[in-house]
Formats: C-alpha cells, sequence, structure tokens
C-alpha cells in the first residue's frame, strides 16, 4: 500500500516535468506555421462581382470623401433573415444615393464648413434594399440603423426625382437624419430633462395614428415608443417633415400649425419644448446652428424636386 | 493507471496538435483558394454556355416572410438567360407580356455560404415575383409576401462544380422553390431572341377568363388558377377542377403534370399560333386543336352564385386587387386606392349589412379603409351599396348611390361601373347579365367573372 502510494508521487512529479517540457516542445514545433494570405480570402474581399459605373460613383463620392461603404449588391444574410426584401435595381442605386447626398449630406456640410463633421460621425457602411421590410403587424420598414455602424435605406426601386413622388426621398432622408440622431445622441447624451415632457412612452406605438400622437405632444407615433426615438424622430421631422398618411409629407411647420392643437395647446407647447431641447442641444453638443441647418435642408429639397 | 491514461492522451494531443499532416492544404492549395476556385468554376460553367440557359422555377406551395410561412399556390416561372464573366445576366421570362419580351440585364454572384450559392444580386426579373409588395408581384398573398419564389439559389446536385452537366439543378435558400437550370441550343437561342416566351405571348391574346380548347377527344376549359399562375381545368365529363401548374416556353404550353380529359392524356399544347381571334395548336404535339375563347363557363357549378351570397352573410368576402381587367391585373389599380387618413385593405362584398328602411336590406360592395375612426367604408354611400338579385345562375347588381357626396376616385368609379353592368367596357345594353361565380381550386376562392364578356374578373376569399 504505502509503496504503491509512494510510486505514484514519484510519477505525478516526473510527469508534470515530462509534460512541461513536451509543451515547450509542441510549442517550438509549432512556430513553424505560418499564416500566408497573398490575396484576400473568398468573403473578406477576395470575390469579384465586377466593377461597374454604380461602384466608381460610390468610391468616388461616398468611399473617399466620407469613408463609406455601400452594399447595393445583395448579400446573403445581409439583411433581416428570413424576411421577403429584394435587391434595389442597378440604375436606382446612383440616383437615390445623389439624391441623399444633396438633401441631407450637404446641409451639414454646408453648416459645419467641410465633410469632417459628416465623415466621423456618420455610419460606415450604407445597406439598400429595392422594397421595403414587411413586417406581420402590418408596418413596413423603410430604414433602420445596426448600433451606429450601419444604415439600411430600403424602398431603393421606388426613387424617383419627381415632386409628385417626394415622399420616397423624404423617408430615406428622415431614416438618414434619424439614425445619424442616434448616432450623435450615443456619442454625447441629450439632457436628461428631455424624457420628461411627455414621460407617457408605449411600446403600443404602432396602435396609434400619427395625428393622435401629435395630439398628445409626440411628433411621430414612432417617437411614443422611447424617448431616444422621440429625441431623433424630432430632428428628423424638423430637418425634412414627417409623414401626413398616404397623402405623403410635410413640413415641420405645417404639421404644429395644423396636427397639433395649434399654438396654446397643450400638445403644441410640448412639442415646442422639444423643438428647443433639441436645439439647445446642437448648440451645445455639437456646436450647430440648429435653424440655420434646417433653413438649409428645407432650401435643398426645394431645389431638387422637378 | 486513470492519470498515466489522461498523460498519454494529453503528450498525443500535444504531438498531433503539430502535426504537419492536419494541414489543410490539400494538392498544395490553400481552403481559400481552392475555395476561389470552385466559385471560379462554377460561374465559368454559366458563363461559358454560348446559347444561354433556361431557368424553370416551381415554388415550393410556401411562402416566407419575417419567419412567418403562408401556403402559397403552385406556380411556374421560366428564363431565358445568359450569364457573362462580367457578372451580368441578360434575361426574359414569362412574368408579364413586357417581360416575355424585352430582354433585362441586372448582375449575379457566385457566394461560398453553406452550400455554393448564385445569388441575383441586383433587382431583375427573377426578383418580380419575390416582390414583397403585391402591386408589383401580383401575389395573391398580400403584403410582405412574393410567390414562394427566389432569387439566392443554392447549388443542389451535390457534386463539384467541374462535374455538372447540362442541367444544373438549384434550390431556394429562403424559400425553397425548386429550379432547373437546361443548356439551351442554338435553335433555341434563335426563338428566345427573336419572339421571346411566344406561348405566354400568344396565350395570354385570349383575353377572357374562359378557354377552350377543340380538337382532342373532349372539348375542355382553362380558367385561370389562383393569382393566375396555374390553369384550372374542366370538361363536361369531367366536372371535377384539375389544377395545374403551367410552363410557358417559346412555342408550347407544358403541364407539370399530364391531365387526363375523357381517357386522354394531355401533357402539352404545342405549337402556339395566334390567329386573329383564336389560337392554333397541337395537344401533346400531334393532334390539331385551337383555342378559342368563351363567354361562359363549360360546365358551371349549379346554384354556386346563391350559395356563394348566402355564405357572405355571415361572413363577409374580401378581394385584394380590384378588377382584372383586358388582361391586366388589378386594372384600376385598387391596391393603392387613396382615401385621406386611411389606409386601403381590401374590397368587401357583405350582403345585408346596410339597413335600408322599411325591412329592406342592402349589401356592402365597397372597399375597406383601416385608421379611420367613423367609418371603415367612406365610399360607401357614394356608389357602394349593392342591390343583389340571382338570375339565371349568375349574381346581378345595381349599384346605389346613398347621396353621401364624397367623390370616388376614377379607379373607383371604374369598378362600381362593372359591378352595375356585367360587362368591362360598353356598349352595355338595357339591363346587366350580372356575373358567374366560378369556385377556385383551393374550394373556398371564389371568382366573379363579368357576364356580358367575360373580359373581368376579381377573386374573393374569407381570408
Amino acid at each position: 500500500m504505502y509503496t504503491f502510494k509512494h510510486a505514484t508521487m514519484k510519477l505525478t512529479i516526473f510527469s508534470k516535468a515530462f509534460l512541461l517540457l513536451l509543451l515547450a516542445g509542441g510549442w517550438s514545433a509549432c512556430k513553424d506555421e505560418k499564416l500566408n494570405i497573398t490575396t484576400p480570402p473568398v468573403g473578406l474581399g477576395g470575390d469579384s462581382t465586377g466593377t461597374t459605373p454604380t461602384d466608381v460613383f460610390i468610391h468616388d463620392n461616398l468611399t473617399v470623401p466620407y469613408n463609406i461603404a455601400v452594399y447595393y449588391k445583395w448579400q446573403p444574410g445581409m439583411l433581416d433573415f428570413p424576411y421577403d426584401i429584394v435587391p434595389p435595381l442597378e440604375a436606382q442605386v446612383k440616383p437615390a444615393l445623389e439624391g441623399l447626398i444633396a438633401v441631407t449630406f450637404k446641409p451639414y456640410n454646408d453648416q459645419t464648413g467641410s465633410t469632417a463633421f459628416l465623415r466621423k460621425y456618420l455610419p460606415k457602411t450604407l445597406k439598400l434594399a429595392g422594397t421595403a421590410q414587411y413586417e406581420s403587424n402590418g408596418t413596413i420598414i423603410l430604414g433602420q440603423a445596426e448600433g451606429g455602424t450601419a444604415m439600411l435605406l430600403y424602398e431603393i426601386n421606388k426613387f424617383t426625382r419627381q415632386a409628385k413622388d417626394s415622399a420616397i426621398l423624404k423617408d430615406m432622408g428622415h431614416t438618414m437624419h434619424h439614425e445619424f440622431g442616434h448616432i450623435l445622441h450615443q456619442n454625447i447624451m441629450y439632457p436628461v430633462t428631455f424624457r420628461s415632457i411627455t414621460p407617457a412612452y408605449t411600446g403600443n406605438w404602432f396602435n396609434v395614428t400619427d395625428q393622435d400622437a401629435r395630439m398628445e405632444g409626440f411628433i411621430s407615433a414612432y417617437a411614443e415608443s422611447d424617448p431616444s426615438e422621440d429625441f431623433v424622430e424630432m430632428i428628423a421631422t424638423m430637418l425634412i417633415g414627417g409623414r401626413n398618411g398616404l397623402s405623403g409629407y410635410d413640413d415641420y411647420e405645417k404639421i404644429m400649425a395644423e396636427q397639433t392643437g395649434g399654438p396654446g395647446s397643450e400638445s403644441y407647447n410640448l412639442l415646442r419644448a422639444k423643438e428647443a431641447a433639441v436645439v439647445d442641444y446642437f448648440a451645445n453638443a455639437w456646436k450647430i446652428d440648429f435653424y440655420a441647418l434646417q433653413r438649409k435642408c428645407r432650401l435643398e429639397l426645394t431645389g431638387y424636386f422637378q | 493507471m486513470k492519470k498515466i491514461l489522461i498523460y498519454l492522451l494529453c503528450i498525443s494531443a500535444v504531438f498531433s496538435g503539430c502535426d504537419r499532416k492536419s494541414d489543410l492544404n490539400i494538392d498544395g492549395k490553400s481552403t481559400d483558394q481552392r475555395l476561389s476556385e470552385a466559385l471560379a468554376t462554377y460561374q465559368n460553367k454559366l458563363a461559358d454556355a454560348p446559347y444561354g440557359w433556361i431557368l424553370t422555377e416551381t415554388t415550393a406551395g410556401s411562402a416566407m416572410n419575417g419567419g412567418v410561412s403562408v401556403t402559397a399556390p403552385r406556380a411556374v416561372f421560366s428564363y431565358y438567360m445568359k450569364f457573362d464573366k462580367n457578372f451580368k445576366v441578360s434575361m426574359i421570362s414569362d412574368f408579364s407580356p413586357p417581360t416575355s419580351t424585352v430582354f433585362n440585364t441586372s448582375s449575379y454572384s457566385i457566394k461560398a455560404t453553406q452550400r455554393p450559392t448564385l445569388v441575383f444580386d441586383t433587382y431583375s426579373y427573377v426578383h418580380l415575383p419575390c416582390d414583397p409588395d403585391p402591386s408589383v408581384s401580383n401575389s395573391p398573398l398580400g403584403g410582405g409576401f412574393g410567390w414562394g419564389t427566389d432569387f439566392e439559389f443554392a447549388f443542389a446536385d451535390n457534386i463539384a462544380a467541374a462535374e455538372l452537366g447540362d442541367t444544373i439543378h438549384l434550390s431556394g435558400n429562403l424559400n425553397n422553390a425548386k429550379a432547373i437550370l437546361v443548356k439551351a441550343t442554338q435553335e433555341e437561342q434563335t426563338i428566345f431572341t427573336t419572339t421571346g416566351f411566344g406561348a405566354y405571348n400568344t396565350f395570354n391574346k385570349i383575353l377572357t377568363y374562359f378557354k377552350r380548347v377543340t380538337g382532342g377527344v373532349e372539348t375542355f376549359e382553362m380558367t385561370p388558377g389562383i393569382g393566375g399562375r396555374s390553369v384550372n381545368i374542366k370538361s363536361p365529363s369531367n366536372r371535377q377542377l384539375v389544377n395545374v401548374a403551367c410552363q410557358f416556353t417559346a412555342r408550347s404550353i407544358r403541364f407539370e403534370t399530364p391531365v387526363t380529359i375523357a381517357g386522354q392524356s394531355i401533357s402539352s399544347l404545342d405549337d402556339l399560333v395566334w390567329n386573329g381571334g383564336t389560337i392554333s395548336a397541337k395537344i401533346n404535339g400531334t393532334a390539331a386543336a385551337t383555342i378559342t375563347p368563351a363567354l361562359a363557363p363549360i360546365a358551371p357549378e349549379p346554384g354556386i352564385a346563391q350559395a356563394f351570397y348566402n355564405e357572405g352573410f355571415d361572413n363577409p368576402w374580401l378581394a385584394f386587387p380590384g378588377f382584372h381587367v383586358n388582361g391586366v391585373d388589378d386594372a384600376y389599380n385598387i391596391l393603392k386606392l387613396p382615401y385621406p387618413g386611411g389606409n386601403y385593405l381590401a374590397f368587401v362584398f357583405y350582403p345585408g349589412l346596410v339597413n335600408g328602411g322599411g325591412g329592406r336590406f342592402f349589401d356592402v360592395l365597397s372597399p375597406f379603409f383601416t385608421g379611420l375612426t367613423d367609418t371603415g367604408y367612406p365610399y360607401l354611400f357614394s356608389g357602394g351599396v349593392a342591390f343583389t338579385r340571382v338570375a339565371s345562375g349568375r349574381l346581378v347588381f345595381v349599384m346605389l348611390d346613398g347621396g353621401d357626396g364624397v367623390v370616388n376616385p376614377p379607379g373607383l368609379l371604374a369598378t362600381n361601373t362593372i359591378f352595375d353592368t356585367g360587362k368591362v367596357a360598353p356598349p352595355y345594353g338595357s339591363s346587366s347579365q350580372g356575373f358567374y361565380i366560378v369556385r377556385k381550386e383551393n374550394g373556398v376562392s371564389y371568382d366573379m367573372v363579368t357576364a356580358g364578356d367575360a373580359l373581368g374578373w376579381m377573386t374573393w376569399a374569407h381570408p
């Protein structure tokens, strides 16, 4: 019994030392492995899909000035799966991006004096889809953001410069201002007092019409979902307008005049209080004169449509 | 003892961890190199076919969106396409008359996903039936669902790319639709580039709902299946509807499975030629036949109009698109029917809902809108109330104006005129002949066909 125990201890000591030696030997043997990548691997830039004039446009107008990659060709699993979404018509990509740059990027550049501000904070990826994403609760998604890194723009196939179809570009612009607003407040948070202007946020926002929401001091139904959504919906609506049912887009001031209770009413005052919070936030956090930016946005919008 | 075994295992693990044989290189090529080569081989296979490919896509009978799968009618879509080395693909398809002759160029890519996958990566004719907007896809499944077709296809032959032959099987990644690529011949290329999907065009030159085929053992009738991507076949001796998906080629209509009529098995109608009003054809490629337009069903279901009407009393009938008129689906764009503040949901036929006073009840035959607070039928009392009767097995409407004064958009005016007259265009005659009611292949949805000219129809169901 004793001898057996003694022998085991010896073996333990011996084998531990041996194992260390082995590991050392194994380590040095593995050092010979070399990672040899001469060409980028498939799926990480190694697969060519041909360079088109659209690719050249994107490179010159978005990748170089803003460091943005644009995915317009369908990549399996890139958008929400398993949704029935289709890629955009290639001929629509350039005009839609030009429209987006004209009515949303340019005003920011003019206001801040260069592309540096957008280059720093814009999401680095745009993903385009030809149609909207249809949800089972009856809503359709016209754009979303992926944690400040990517922005998804839908309904590219419906884009035109016709004034009568202006709602499509305004939807895209609304998405861009909305998502960009999120990135801004994720970098510098808006004052906590914003949440208490209208504290009645609800997850049931999609059962509320925009019109009803506006009578309760929210600029859109979606703004009722959460203070952050409310904040960025204010930014987007003030810069590009808001949906008015199927009849299209209305300017922020038109919504204020016609779809709230009007000057002096509670809903009107609540929205004006939120407006003031947004303007203060842009002035304090980003040194941007929001009203000047808003004027530039309106000017570009009116000049854009035919 | 146990410990010794563990140490032995450790030792062998350390050794085998560094074993050079575990190198993933095969024939001196890394995984990435082999992957690139395999993808290039697939691409060359497609791009090297000198006369292009014929792609036939058959749906699996379901459509997926947002994790929800719904049952979809069977459908077959055919394409003639040419792939080039610069990842461009040009094609025609039998989706609609314009797409059947006008070539469209878009892009494709071959991706390494779980299986090697062919992706039509920018919008093309392949995407039309996939489009979630029903006003584009003409899908009967409503917003969010196409036809259950795919545009991202895995190579499904499970053999190396280099071994693929002239027939390549594909399987859709989202909806599991099956597709077959068959290498085209020079003759086929010539036909497709000159006349496109000629059979599709020719067959659809007959605009009536009822088409009769004579020349076989017995005359039979072809009517459109749900959504118009299959046909329903009926004959006097075989009154049971047979639904069959059909593939259109340059000259033929091929039934997915042969249909037996009075003992004769029919698998195709070939060599279709338009003769200004009728079509000459050959049954199974041999027996001369004629396809003619017809104004009435060949074997009407007895009592069907009354039964359809009665069923609506408890349970309103809904139609999402408006009338198909003269070959155009939803000709008056009812899917986009506007009303301020509301969203169009469906056209509703709801017998007995309108109290006319004095014990008289009328029927709702008007569009329903969501998002409105006072009524869902904003156009009801300006022309959307029907006085309905059943005459000679047909449903006849008189559309009443409640004097509400709500201005009807032109599309709704045109729709109400068809309801009122049973015809899609003048001359209307002294009284309406009303509508035939035809049960569809699923047994629970019905087509309402203008009895005056059989040129207009609308599909009703309880969703």
